[in-house]
């Protein structure tokens, strides 16, 4: 395994870890850890208890006694849910991601094996096709650079993919939120290459797809936040269809020059694994 | 979260260090990066990039000017057309030498080969791997016969081997399918080849062959191109106690003739004529016929006679040509006897009778130091005969015309002065009857060799040289400055009318070649433009103007995608 696939993992891990320590530091049951606001018994481990706010008014009159923890715990159990992630709406999210350059073409516009980019997410909850399963859909943009070499030096690609996506979420836990995401799109390709004198490039337009499948890992918000935080990881398959790349110099089709044509360097598309780390805000 | 971030960042480090191609290395230094200029094939151009070793062929289908690469070895340091090829596009081919790699750090190593790459595409390229890593190409005029030798400087500063033979040369035959390569290592006497002449079919004893006489300092060497294992035949030219190194700056060959039964004459033995630097003396050698006493194994049927022929001043160029002779005895018949002219930098010129060594001198208006021989008609005489043109290259104003024939008897009766500025270099069209004189940047001449009239034209922009593409009539003037609007012209003259025309580029042109076109369609030209990266334009050859130009740019990355191995070696996967 490549060394920032463990990376990746220890991040992942990372949240884990921090869950099983809000989880310890949660409210062992029985320990008053506030005078009126005993942890439920399903309450999820998490510190977000705490934030629970406390209904005592609502307690039937008693008479004062000289045990105030008494008198406490006699009163009616409030009912305590978490912050509900469920109810999410809106998902707004960062997304890094990287993609494995499998396809041999697209070493001419890359030095190294794989390529990492970054874009955003923006999806709505648009069903609840069963209780705990949802789904959502919306718009995902992705920008991706990378950077290669030939004769006479640089070459480079720079890419926006514009999708529509849908992610079918599973609520395992509220914590833990399986999922499976499609996506359709365009990718708009811009080439370039450094020439002997000139620099040549091209751009095209191509099909974007992509399916993969994640494991979310929720995070309730702090306090009266009204936001919960989310981590995604995310695999899959992205496939562009094949563009030919013919790049021309720079300012050779402006009127009164003889139309100039690009060498066909080949094509470039094609299916390719992905990695994707997404953080995300629920609202 | 803080400790998540941390991660994250750490990971995409780590990725970013990541890179599959650790083991890239540069091209081979010393070779610029890209294409040269262009080869003129019949069919098409031809771009050699030496730096990684491909070949890359444009021609225009259409219009549209379309480029394929061809691999062939490492490190190219020879290429030319194929000869046979500029007059037979059947074989349209390029001839290119490489050296190949010796083993390094991310290198394989890789053997010289010398590559035919075809013209037409779908044909696939062929390949000779050599023995040594000779780094020059010689070929026959005809083209049947193509040397492989070292430079006289010595190998490749590319890529050679830590000992190899100077005097080592290989001898393939391109009209023999399959041929081997004749790799001989010539005897020396102190010194290396460093020119080729080729001889025309010569009558030896043992039936026509073809020989090739080897120059180097003091001595020729005579090889046979068609019995490789026949050694060869190293003559001197000084005796031992001459302090002169005398090295043969043209051959002539006389071919000889079989004993003609009809006109009782004997067999004429075939004679190479040598001028050599820094001798006032045409040296002869007679190849005459082995005594049948002597043995012949492994030796030539023939054995050079050397005889030396006083011209009086050192001589710096000459031709040889035939005139008939009446028979003694029979006056109706007549036979063939054969005249060296030479002009030796003097205002003379010098006849030599070959049959009897007679010298004839006669005086010239003025010096030459070169001489334009043909076949054609004179203004005074309908029937085509051998003429001459004399003038001298540095400087002076004037040229003479010399009719051959009876130029023994009629002396200077047979020569027309006429006046031209000082010339810088010609380009005979002797099958156009015309012959074009640059005399500076800007200045050009024609010479109408049947009505000797000068025309002249003058040109607004310096331009380079003058290009006739093969099976074209038309003359392209290439190498133009831009003008004022920073276009580059590209003049075409009318040979028969010397009328002109011409289109404006977007870039200097180098090279041009028409491309063949089928019967009825449009005939198309491609022009070469300067630039590593190859650029050519395609121009309607019937109109050749900006509107039915197009032109393709970067030619060195046609392709690029499934060649990337090569274009970036030492690469490690």
């Amino acid at each position: 395994m490549k060394s920032w696939m463990m990376g990746a993992l220890a991040a992942v891990l990372q949240i884990q870890v921090a869950t099983a320590y809000a989880q310890s530091n949660a409210a062992a049951p029985g320990q008053p850890v506030a005078v009126d606001a005993p942890p439920a018994e399903d309450a999820p481990p998490s510190e977000m208890v705490n934030a629970v706010p406390v209904q005592a008014a609502t307690a039937p009159a008693s008479p004062p006694s000289r045990y105030p923890y008494f008198a406490s715990v006699q009163q009616e159990r409030p009912k305590v849910e978490p912050e509900s992630p469920r109810e999410t709406r809106f998902f707004t999210a960062f997304v890094v991601q990287n993609t494995q350059l499998l396809n041999k073409d697209a070493q001419l516009f890359s030095k190294e094996a794989d390529a990492s980019g970054a874009g955003l997410m923006l999806l709505m909850r648009v069903r609840e096709l069963a209780p705990k399963l949802t789904v959502s859909a919306g718009v995902d943009w992705q920008h991706l650079e990378t950077n290669g070499a030939w004769t006479f030096g640089s070459t480079g690609m720079r890419s926006n993919t514009f999708a529509a996506t849908a992610v079918l979420r599973y609520e395992h836990a509220w914590w833990l939120r399986p999922f499976a995401r499609l996506a359709l799109g365009g990718r708009n390709n811009h080439f370039s290459m450094l020439g002997a004198s000139s620099s040549y490039s091209d751009s095209a337009w191509a099909p974007f797809g992509s399916v993969s499948a994640g494991l979310g890992i929720m995070r309730a918000p702090a306090g009266a936040m009204p936001v919960g935080l989310s981590f995604d990881l995310e695999a899959g398959l992205s496939g562009t269809g094949a563009v030919s790349v013919k790049p021309t110099v720079g300012g050779s089709q402006k009127d009164g020059v003889i139309p100039v044509s690009g060498p066909g360097v080949g094509k470039q598309g094609g299916l390719e694994p992905m990695l994707r780390f997404v953080f995300g805000l629920h609202f | 979260m803080k400790r998540l971030l941390i991660s994250l960042l750490a990971s995409g480090a780590l990725l970013g260090a990541c890179d599959w191609k650790e083991g890239r290395t540069p091209p081979t230094p010393g070779i610029e990066p890209g294409v040269g200029s262009a080869v003129v094939l019949p069919s098409a151009l031809a771009f050699v990039e030496q730096s990684v070793g491909f070949v890359h062929l444009v021609d225009a289908p259409g219009g549209l000017p379309r480029a394929r690469a061809v691999e062939i070895g490492r490190n190219p340091v020879a290429w030319q057309a194929d000869r046979a090829a500029l007059a037979n596009t059947a074989t349209d081919r390029l001839l290119v030498l490489c050296v190949g790699e010796i083993d390094g750090p991310g290198v394989d190593p890789e053997g010289a080969s010398l590559w035919l790459v075809p013209a037409a595409a779908g044909t696939a390229p062929q390949k000779y791997d050599l023995p040594s890593r000779w780094n020059r190409i010689t070929q026959s005029p005809s083209g049947r016969h193509v040397i492989l030798s070292f430079q006289p400087g010595g190998p490749s500063k590319l890529v050679s081997d830590s000992v190899f033979s100077p005097n080592q040369i290989a001898v393939l035959d391109l009209n023999t399918p399959g041929a081997m390569l004749d790799v001989r290592t010539l005897r020396a006497l102190n010194d290396i080849p460093r020119d080729f002449f080729f001889s025309p079919t010569l009558s030896l004893p043992e039936g026509p062959r073809d020989l090739l006489v080897v120059a180097s300092d003091a001595y020729v060497t005579l090889v046979d191109l068609n019995n490789p294992k026949r050694s060869e035949i190293t003559v001197p030219l000084s005796l031992a106690d001459d302090p002169r190194r005398l090295r043969a700056a043209q051959v002539l060959f006389d071919p000889g003739a079989p004993e003609d039964p009809s006109t009782m004459l004997p067999r004429r033995d075939p004679v190479v004529y040598l001028r050599a630097s820094g001798s006032s003396d045409i040296i002869a050698l007679s190849l005459t016929p082995v005594p049948a006493a002597e043995p012949m194994v492994g030796k030539s049927d023939f054995l050079p006679s050397l005889s030396q022929l006083a011209v009086g001043i050192e001589p710096k160029d000459m031709v040889l040509y035939p005139e008939l002779e009446p028979v003694v005895g029979q006056a109706d018949k007549k036979v063939l006897r054969m005249r060296l002219l030479v002009s030796n930098g003097s205002a003379q010129l010098v006849v030599l009778h070959l049959d009897t060594s007679r010298t004839l001198t006669i005086p010239m208006v003025h010096s030459a130091d070169r001489i334009l021989t043909w076949n054609g008609p004179s203004p005074d005489e309908t029937e085509v005969r051998p003429r001459a043109l004399l003038f001298n290259t540095q400087g002076g104003g004037k040229a003479t015309f010399v009719d051959l024939n009876r130029l023994s008897d009629l002396k200077t009766r047979n020569l027309t002065p006429i006046d031209l500025a000082p010339v810088n270099d010609v380009l005979p069209l002797y099958d156009l009857g015309l012959v074009f004189v640059q005399h500076g940047g800007s200045r050009l001449s024609v010479l109408n060799l049947a009505s000797r009239t000068l025309s002249s034209l003058n040109f607004a922009l310096s331009f380079g040289s003058i290009r006739k593409p093969p099976g074209q009539n038309g003359l392209w003037v290439v190498g133009s400055n831009a003008d004022n609007k920073g276009r580059f012209p590209l003049p075409q003259l009318n040979p028969s009318n010397l009328s002109t025309s011409e289109a404006r580029l977007d870039a200097r042109s180098d090279e041009l070649v028409l491309l063949p076109a089928a019967p009825g369609a449009k005939a198309w030209m491609l022009v070469a433009h300067p630039g590593a990266d190859g650029y050519v334009t395609a121009l309607d050859a019937a109109t050749p103007d900006r509107a039915s130009a197009h032109s393709l740019r970067g030619i060195v990355a046609v392709d690029l995608q499934e060649r990337l191995s090569r274009v970036l070696p030492g690469e490690k996967q």
